[in-house]
């Protein structure tokens, strides 16, 4: 933000910075006076302190060391050869008892001045020959080295090999190394048989220790840190020193006092069997499985590294063979294919030319059965022994056996009801014939009957009739005119005997009405 | 370099603790004092100075001069101290983006800044003021007032001190 300002009457108050700091330097004060206190009440822990930050230093210097020579690799276009490398100094330091901290550097100045990793090898193993010959400083040495390859001879006639002016002057590297070689080959190897190379061997395994020791310290404290960051697991670290520290020299007290005891062999052989079970023993093996378990690598002795390094060889050797197998395989699959695709393309073209086959196709064009056609289609497919046609045809006739099975079946049905409604039919027409005995015949004699029996006697109604000067007319065909001569007879008698019909006819169930009256 | 108190903080805190009317008053007094500074401030932003810049776009910021006039404002209360540990009682502010650009192009000579075009500030016109209290906007009316503005604060506050001393001297 912009801050523009102009200040009016303005007050010191004292400056932030300050007070930061006075509260700063109390704390570091206190912090200090903390320290000194625990310094005074621990001085066991603090050697023991002491070796743990000379270890994490001297796996930090190892690990620097090896970064810088790999990346040296990298940059001279050697890569790939870092693990041998780093597997060669590894060799020379335990064979020559000179500390991998001053081999690295060396072969790194060798490797710059060379550019090569053989040639680089070579020179380091005459560097460690004129060192040891001649007493002067591996360092030194590669270095006159490194600037011989690179066409300055003057630091080589300074090591005192006994280099005469003319070979020096020609400056031709083979042969200088041909005569540095001559006189000091296995000078390394030799320094390294007595007294003082097996004191430099115990170094290097010391040193190889202390950088085990540091990298797995370094280990603990990113794991104890966490999130705190290092900061944080100091003050962790120097509790745990002190509570080690003291544990160790109990131990050397109590081993002290057995040793004084008749038959302390066997007690000490009891007493390394109780610490293997004991809970020391278990820390011990509970950091081994941890560190197994994580990524970084385990502390191996040079057995197990050459055995680790043979079996990776082997298995890579094995996965070539594989690979240069499975490459032949692929080749043959493929000729196989150009093969295949090359005999197609010629069965092609004989079927082009194959008169049967034409004679076949033409039929089959001009043929419009469904049958023919599939036949002819059967004929073609066994000619061209063509199996997916075959398949196809096998399924079509399938189809058209199963399309036969459902019209039949069909049919079947149809005729099922046919033969039903005929049955029903002749039924109908046996009950709807006319003639003597005929059911419709017999049932009108019934009705009949009970008709006849049901209707009074018509003339014993005309009479009736008659005698009261009423007449009916029944001879003429079609519908009866009745006819009444009521002439002598009174409105009264008409309409009783109107009345006695019509209750008659109501009594033998005749309506009077007509059809839809109300 | 403004003037310098001593106690004015410890006499604002005493004011508001056990005279808060005086206190008002004081702030009154200033603030009487200040804004006819800041209204002459504001009177010199007219318009964009230069053409290209009240337009839209871009990350650098735009000349919007109601915005400018809003930036420009007093402060009567104490501020947090500085680095070097100085309060200030009072303050004049120019706190927009553009405002302080307006205020303050072209104090340093264009050859410090290679890649700075010195048309831009000469464009705006001539900064008014000295030292590093140059500027186009307030540090042009404090120029203009002659410090009497300043006088006039320390006044207020000096007039206060007394009072509240013969209050309590009193009770």
């Amino acid at each position: 933000m912009a801050n523009v300002v102009i200040d009016i009457a303005a007050e010191y108050t004292g400056n932030k910075a300050f007070k930061q700091a006075e509260t700063a330097t109390s704390k570091l004060e206190k912090s200090v006076a903390k320290l000194g206190k625990q310094l005074a009440g621990v001085f066991a822990a603090s050697k023991l302190y002491a070796f743990g930050k000379e270890s994490v230093k001297a796996f930090a210097a190892d690990e620097k060391a090896a970064r810088s020579l790999a990346l040296a690799l990298a940059n001279t276009g050697n890569a790939f050869a870092a693990i041998e490398v780093e597997k060669f100094i590894g060799d020379l330091q335990r064979v020559t008892g000179v500390l991998d901290d001053d081999l690295r550097p060396a072969f790194r100045t060798l490797l710059t001045a060379t550019g090569d990793v053989k040639k680089s090898q070579d020179a380091l193993a005459l560097a460690l020959d004129i060192s040891a010959g001649t007493g002067r400083d591996l360092g030194q040495v590669s270095v006159a080295l490194s600037r011989g390859f690179l066409g300055q001879t003057t630091a080589l006639s300074r090591l005192g090999a006994g280099l005469d002016k003319a070979t020096l002057k020609a400056g031709d590297m083979d042969v200088i190394i041909g005569q540095l070689t001559d006189k000091f080959r296995g000078q390394a190897l030799a320094a390294a048989e007595g007294y003082a190379g097996a004191i430099a061997k115990l170094t290097v395994a010391s040193n190889n220790a202390k950088e085990i020791i540091g990298k797995d310290l370094l280990d603990a404290m990113q794991m104890v840190a966490g999130k705190d960051g290092i900061g944080g697991a100091t003050t962790a670290m120097e509790g745990f020193a002190t509570q080690i520290g003291n544990a160790i020299y109990g131990i050397g007290v109590l081993t002290k006092a057995i040793k004084s005891l008749p038959g302390a062999g066997f007690i000490g052989d009891v007493l390394n069997a109780g610490t293997q079970i004991s809970g020391l023993g278990l820390l011990s093996r509970l950091g081994a499985s941890s560190k197994a378990r994580s990524a970084g690598t385990p502390a191996q002795s040079p057995g197990q590294r050459a055995a680790i390094d043979k079996a990776n060889k082997d298995a890579i050797r094995l996965q070539r063979e594989q690979n240069s197998l499975k490459k032949i395989d692929n080749d043959n699959t493929a000729r196989k294919l150009v093969l295949s695709g090359d005999e197609l393309a010629l069965k092609e073209l004989e079927k082009k030319f194959d008169v049967e086959r034409v004679g076949l196709y033409a039929a089959l064009n001009q043929s419009t059965e469904g049958e023919t056609k599939m036949r002819l289609l059967s004929l073609i497919a066994i000619h061209d022994q063509n199996t997916a046609m075959a398949g196809m045809i096998k399924k079509a006739n399938e189809a058209e056996d199963a399309f036969k099975q459902l019209i039949e079946a069909i049919r079947a049905s149809i005729r099922a009801t046919l033969d039903r409604i005929a049955a029903e039919l002749s039924q109908l027409q046996k009950l709807t014939t006319t003639g003597a005995n005929t059911p419709i015949e017999q049932q009108r004699a019934v009705i009949r009957e009970k008709l006849n029996l049901a209707m009074p006697d018509i003339s014993a109604l005309q009479n009736n009739l008659r005698l009261n000067g009423v007449g009916i007319n029944t001879a003429s065909s079609g519908s009866p005119t009745y006819i009444i001569n009521a002439s002598g007879i009174g409105d009264q008698q008409i309409a009783s005997v109107v009345q006695g019909a019509i209750q008659d006819l109501n009594r033998y169930g005749n309506s009077t009405t007509y059809a839809g009256a109300i | 370099m403004p003037a310098t108190v001593k106690g004015g903080v410890e006499l604002r805190k005493a004011l508001r603790n056990f005279a808060p009317e005086l206190g008002k008053e004081t702030q009154k007094e200033i603030t009487g004092v200040l804004k006819p500074v800041v209204k002459e401030a504001r009177g010199f932003v007219t318009g964009s100075p230069l053409s290209n810049w009240a337009r839209e776009g871009g990350k650098f910021p735009v000349f919007n001069a109601s915005i400018v006039k809003r930036g420009i404002s007093y402060k009567t209360t104490p501020s947090k101290p500085n680095r070097r540990g100085f309060r200030a009682l009072a303050q004049i502010r120019n706190r927009s983006a553009a405002g302080a650009i307006y205020e303050t192009a072209g104090r340093r000579a264009p050859s410090t800044k290679p890649s700075a075009r010195p048309n831009f500030a000469q464009a705006m016109g001539p900064l008014t003021g000295s030292g590093k209290e140059r500027g186009r906007l307030i540090y042009k009316a404090w120029e203009n007032d002659k410090g009497n503005a300043t006088k006039a604060v320390l006044k207020a506050i000096d007039n206060a001190g007394k009072t509240f001393n013969r209050m309590v001297g009193t009770r």
